[in-house]
């Protein structure tokens, strides 16, 4: 198992070692086999082709000769310059003049008689042609055997150098036999060669007279060419890169040629490393770096839902210099109207004073900028560019949807560090997710806005209240140790403990006076009313308990579940102190409001009995704080409605709501003040006769509607002091009158001619009939029951 | 129906018959010797030219071809006279409107050339002695790669001094001083800047002179110093036009061909196979006829319709070997055989 652990782990040098070592064998190998096997095939090649080169030129040849012997037959002793020419002309006619260089006619004792090209009418005499001897021996030679025979011979060709061409002698006689000279043909065998060899283009083709000892080639063949006394060699030598010093070296090359494979591989084993070192350096700095980017995003999701604070921008700032590897970042929210910039130190400007910077052009134009050439940009000023040596930077516009919020920028100094589109885009993520912070941030803002408007248009006595218990449920939370997130929430549940008031009737919620059992068991319903609207709001998951809980006591005696000690949720223990403290120590419209120290006894004589006594306990030394805190909150004037309707509100307790008139109770506040103010005054008792009748005769309407006249005209002639003492029946004040018995005749009558209804009065008078309100209620009463029966008698 | 079977015919004809009209219309082609009609250099040129068209197709079939002999050389020889002949030929080109103007020789082309040029008429030149780029530097026919720019091309008579002197040294087996004679006027003064031209970077570019010579008595001067001066191994004879002070007529070079024979005892190098068939001893001399063969085929090139632009301006390609027999007998010397075996021609 060891064994093929080391294996793995050496897998690619051992295959590397593999491959280098096939690789110089079978370099070795071929290098000793293709040497003769190259030279073989090659040379193989080339000889095929020589002697298809060489047949051809030897079948013209022997064309040519026939064409010769063909033409040039016996001459007539008379007239030979007439017949060589006709033989000339005979000859160039059939033959292949193309390689017929020159024919000439030589004889012994006149010379040398030009025929073609050009037939010259003069001889040239054999003395004036150099090295005439030759050509003298070989035609003596050809007039031996009688026949044409082809010697080899040389030729002046392009740029007057020598070459060999053939040479064919062809012996003349006249008819009788005798010897009349020799017609002698050059014919250029070179150019004939080139022609047909035209086609082997890797091949350099030479006509030479014998194979030479000179350095020939490596790869040449030499076929030899014999048409009678003419002995040629045809030469092919191989033109293309495989010469013979590269088959001689090829050892050398093949060694090379391993050699440089080796390097290679080794070259592409280290490029392999260095890349895979690049690239796992590269994957770790975006480890890195996405972390870094992966913790910033963290960062501001853990804020959600937070109104953003300078803790939490800071730490923004911080995180983004980190991920981006930049110097100086900055971010500019409008509804502050405050710009952040950390540039080693976290600095607060008003926006109006960055003008000139990159957040404020960005801002300015709502257009994102990535900049790789800060200090060349012309929106930016000179100052900013040296203040903050930045080089190149990336501005985003904090937004989400149509809501701009502001701008958020990174800058960094190092010139060699260029932003890219994944900057970029990764910036624009951190925009989006601030701008979706701000925006839910500022949506809960408003809905707990809300909320405790709906309490407040509710209760006006509780105005300032839900935020003092608010301050100080966080406060408590503080001293007693919770954690930061406890002390939001809890900030929150102060804020929402008293909702479920919306719930309870007016009647109930506003009453001035002490409330009737079955109103307080109504009243205690609150709790459980708040519990049941939030129970479904996030952010106050851990407090909602505490809200339902905030009127439990320690002794078990609270409302609305009896929980007793530390059932109590600790959020309800923390509201509940944070509730009574701000109830004793506001003025209330029964009582003043508590002294600290007052209140201190309170909270220490119920430690144990409504609150936890833990609790208490921890407070005290902060409860000035806590005192001061209640004091300095700014409540915030949330005016709903206008004033006459909350009197309205008010009034539910004073006004009958058919009539508008006065309640019985409202009328004795009133009669109240008069004894007070010891005012005289008449109290009237008027009700209409036989309304049932009325009711059944005409109907509930038209007899309410008659209530109604009724109520008018009395608001009319009698004032606001009147009321609706029962379902047909009134009660009135008059002040200072000298005659109450006519005073009442005249109402009545009225009533009879406006509404046409018959009304029974009483009435009694202060202070003759009674010198307080219960006298004269029931002298009041004792009268109209005696007028109601002699009215009956009769 | 009937009205679409007979459109179609009509097509089918126009597209038959188009064609053929084409093909029928008569090619003219105007060719303007420098000399007469008997000169021993222009002649040859010509009818290499005419061979050329001939064995491109154009035959006496389907083309015309207009000759005009301006005759420089013995009877029009002053400026003013060429410039007339020059003239003449040139009004005769606008009544023929030809489809091309092949010129022979340099006084034609210098006299045609300046008003042909940037217009409907193709100039082919042939045998021009002097060089294009000296044309070219008023003309402007030709970029410094010689290629055609203006409507003008041709064949540059390159002389092939350098062969020829080396030819010589391989037939006399020695070297020496070769001496050129030329006539002193404006073909004479062409001739020796070709000379000069063509061996400026060779070997012999020290071991050469020049002479240039006015009258029959400088001519014979020269003859006499070529045949003293034991460091003059050759020379070569090419005085055009002489002035014989006792009769004040103009000599042409046959005129004086009998006299340089009979006393000069030094080889005589020609560069016209004539001068050798006239009785000078020969060597490497210009292909005439080739020479007007090749400016034949850059003209049946141009009328098949090849843009003039890519007919680049050539240099004379081939030269022949010539011997004079009887001069090689009066000079005793022998012909190496194998320079015998390449021979063109003897006379």
């Amino acid at each position: 198992m060891k064994f093929i652990e080391t294996l793995k782990k050496n897998i690619i040098p051992l295959l590397g070692f593999v491959f280098i070592f096939f690789i110089v064998i079978s370099a070795v190998r071929f290098a000793n086999l293709s040497k003769t096997e190259i030279n073989h095939l090659m040379k193989k090649e080339a000889l095929t082709q020589a002697r298809a080169i060489k047949m051809n030129l030897t079948q013209f040849l022997e064309r040519n000769k026939k064409i010769t012997d063909d033409t040039f037959l016996n001459i007539p002793k008379n007239n030979r310059k007439i017949v060589l020419k006709t033989y000339i002309s005979k000859y160039i006619h059939f033959s292949d003049r193309d390689y017929i260089n020159t024919v000439y006619f030589v004889d012994e004792k006149k010379g040398v008689l030009f025929l073609y090209p050009a037939f010259s009418k003069r001889f040239l005499p054999l003395e004036f042609v150099e090295n005439s001897e030759s050509l003298i021996e070989k035609i003596g030679y050809t007039k031996k055997t009688r026949q044409a025979l082809y010697f080899q011979e040389q030729l002046m060709g392009e740029k007057l150098t020598s070459y060999n061409a053939a040479c064919l002698v062809k012996p003349l006689f006249f008819y009788d036999g005798s010897y009349a000279g020799s017609v002698v043909e050059i014919v250029d065998l070179r150019k004939r060669l080139v022609d047909i060899s035209s086609y082997l283009e890797d091949y350099e083709i030479n006509l030479i007279d014998k194979r030479g000892e000179v350095d020939k080639p490596f790869l040449s063949v030499f076929v030899p060419l014999h048409v009678d006394e003419c002995c040629f060699g045809i030469e092919l030598i191989n033109k293309t890169g495989l010469d013979r010093e590269l088959i001689q070296n090829l050892s050398k090359i093949i060694f090379t040629l391993a050699l440089l494979i080796l390097i290679a591989f080794l070259i592409v084993i280290a490029v392999i490393f260095t890349e895979s070192t690049r690239r796992r350096q590269t994957f770790e700095r975006s480890q890195k770096r996405l972390n870094q980017r992966i913790k910033v995003l963290e960062d501001i999701l853990t804020y959600f839902g937070r109104e953003i604070s300078d803790d939490s921008i800071r730490n923004l700032l911080f995180g983004l210099n980190e991920a981006f590897g930049s110097q100086i970042s900055s971010i500019f929210l409008e509804k502050q109207g405050k710009f952040y910039m950390l540039d080693k130190e976290i600095k607060r400007e008003d926006y109006l004073n960055t003008e000139g910077t990159l957040a404020y052009y960005v801002w300015k134009n709502k257009k994102d900028i990535m900049t790789n050439k800060f200090q060349e940009e012309k929106f930016i000023s000179d100052e900013i560019k040296k203040t903050t040596g930045v080089h190149v930077a990336i501005c985003v516009i904090v937004a989400l949807g149509r809501n701009l919020y502001g701008t958020i920028c990174v800058g960094c100094k190092d010139k060699r560090r260029k932003f890219n589109k994944e900057d970029l885009r990764f910036l624009k993520l951190i925009a989006h997710k601030i701008a979706t912070n701000i925006y839910y941030t500022t949506i809960s803002n408003e809905t707990i806005e809300t909320l405790v408007n709906s309490i407040e248009a509710r209760d006006k006595y509780t105005e300032g209240h839900s935020q003092r218990v608010a301050e100080y449920a966080r406060y408590i939370a503080k001293v007693i140790g919770l954690d930061n997130d406890f002390q939001k929430d809890i900030f929150a549940a102060g804020l929402f403990h008293d909702v479920g008031k919306i719930g309870i009737p007016d009647i109930v919620l506003l009453k001035p006076g002490k409330l009737s059992p079955n109103e307080y068991k109504i009243m205690k319903l609150h709790s459980v009313f708040s519990y049941e609207i939030l129970k479904n709001i996030e952010m106050l998951k851990s407090v909602i308990d505490g809200i339902k809980a905030h009127h439990e006591r320690w002794d078990g005696t609270g409302y609305p579940d009896g929980l007793k000690g530390e059932e109590i949720p600790i959020g309800g223990r923390i509201l509940a102190m944070s509730d009574t403290f701000d109830a004793i120590t506001t003025d209330r419209p029964y009582r003043k409001a508590m002294t600290l120290s007052e209140a201190e006894k309170e909270l220490t004589r119920n430690a144990g009995i409504q609150f936890d006594p833990e609790i208490v306990k921890k407070i005290l030394p902060h409860l000035k704080h806590i005192y001061e805190l209640g004091k300095s909150v700014n409540v915030k004037k949330r005016i709903f409605f206008p004033e006459y309707v909350d009197k309205a509100r008010q009034n539910i307790f004073y006004t009958d709501w058919f009539t508008g008139l006065l309640t019985v109770a409202s009328l004795q506040n009133v009669i109240d003040n008069l004894i007070n103010k010891n005012i005289n005054f008449t109290i009237y008792r008027i009700d209409v006769v036989n309304f049932s009748y009325v009711n059944y005769k005409m109907g509930r309407e038209k007899a309410n509607s008659f209530l109604s006249e009724i109520a008018d005209l009395l608001r009319e002639n009698v004032g606001e002091d009147v009321a609706r003492s029962g379902t047909d029946s009134f009660a009135f004040i008059v002040k200072d009158i000298e005659e109450p018995e006519n005073f009442a005749r005249n109402i009545l009558d009225l009533i009879k001619e406006k509404v046409g209804l018959s009304v029974r009065y009483a009435y009694v008078i202060y202070p003759e009939d009674g010198e307080n309100i219960k006298d004269l209620m029931y002298k009041l009463d004792v009268r109209y029951k005696q007028k109601k029966a002699s009215e009956a008698e009769k | 129906m009937k009205t679409k079977w007979r459109t179609l015919l009509v097509i089918v004809i126009f597209v038959c018959v188009f064609p053929m009209i084409s093909l029928s219309k008569e090619v003219k082609i105007f060719m303007v010797q420098s000399y007469s009609d008997q000169d021993l250099c222009g002649m040859p040129q010509l009818k290499g030219a005419v061979k050329a068209l001939k064995d491109n197709g154009f035959t006496e079939d389907n083309s015309k071809i207009y000759y005009f002999f301006m005759d420089t050389k013995k009877h029009y020889v002053t400026k003013e006279q060429i410039a007339e002949r020059g003239n003449i030929a040139y009004k005769k080109i606008t009544t023929i409107k030809p489809d091309i103007v092949i010129t022979f020789d340099d006084n034609a082309f210098k006299t045609l050339a300046p008003k042909l040029i940037h217009t409907q008429y193709k100039l082919i030149f042939s045998g021009m002695n002097r060089l294009p780029e000296e044309y070219s530097k008023k003309l402007h026919f030709m970029d410094k790669n010689r290629k055609p720019i203006a409507g003008i091309t041709g064949v540059y008579e390159k002389l092939h001094i350098e062969d020829n002197l080396k030819l010589f040294e391989k037939i006399i087996h020695k070297t020496g001083k070769v001496v050129f004679i030329y006539s002193d006027d404006s073909v004479g003064r062409i001739l020796a800047n070709q000379v000069r031209f063509e061996l400026k970077d060779t070997e012999y570019k020290d071991n050469y002179e020049i002479v240039m010579v006015r009258t029959l008595t400088e001519y014979k001067d020269v003859l006499k110093k070529v045949n003293v001066d034991k460091s003059i191994s050759a020379y070569s004879p090419h005085a055009h036009s002489l002035i014989d002070e006792k009769t004040g007529k103009r000599l042409s070079f046959s005129d004086t061909i009998t006299y340089t024979l009979n006393n000069c005892e030094k080889p005589d190098i020609v560069t016209n196979a004539n001068f050798c068939k006239a009785g000078f001893f020969g060597g490497a001399a210009v292909d005439f006829y080739y020479m007007g063969y090749q400016a034949g085929e850059m003209a049946a090139k141009a009328l098949r319709g090849v843009d003039m632009k890519n007919i680049k301006i050539d240099d004379a390609a081939k030269c022949k070997i010539i011997f004079n027999a009887k001069r090689a007998q009066q000079l005793k010397i022998k012909i190496p055989l194998n320079i015998l075996n390449a021979t063109d021609e003897i006379y």
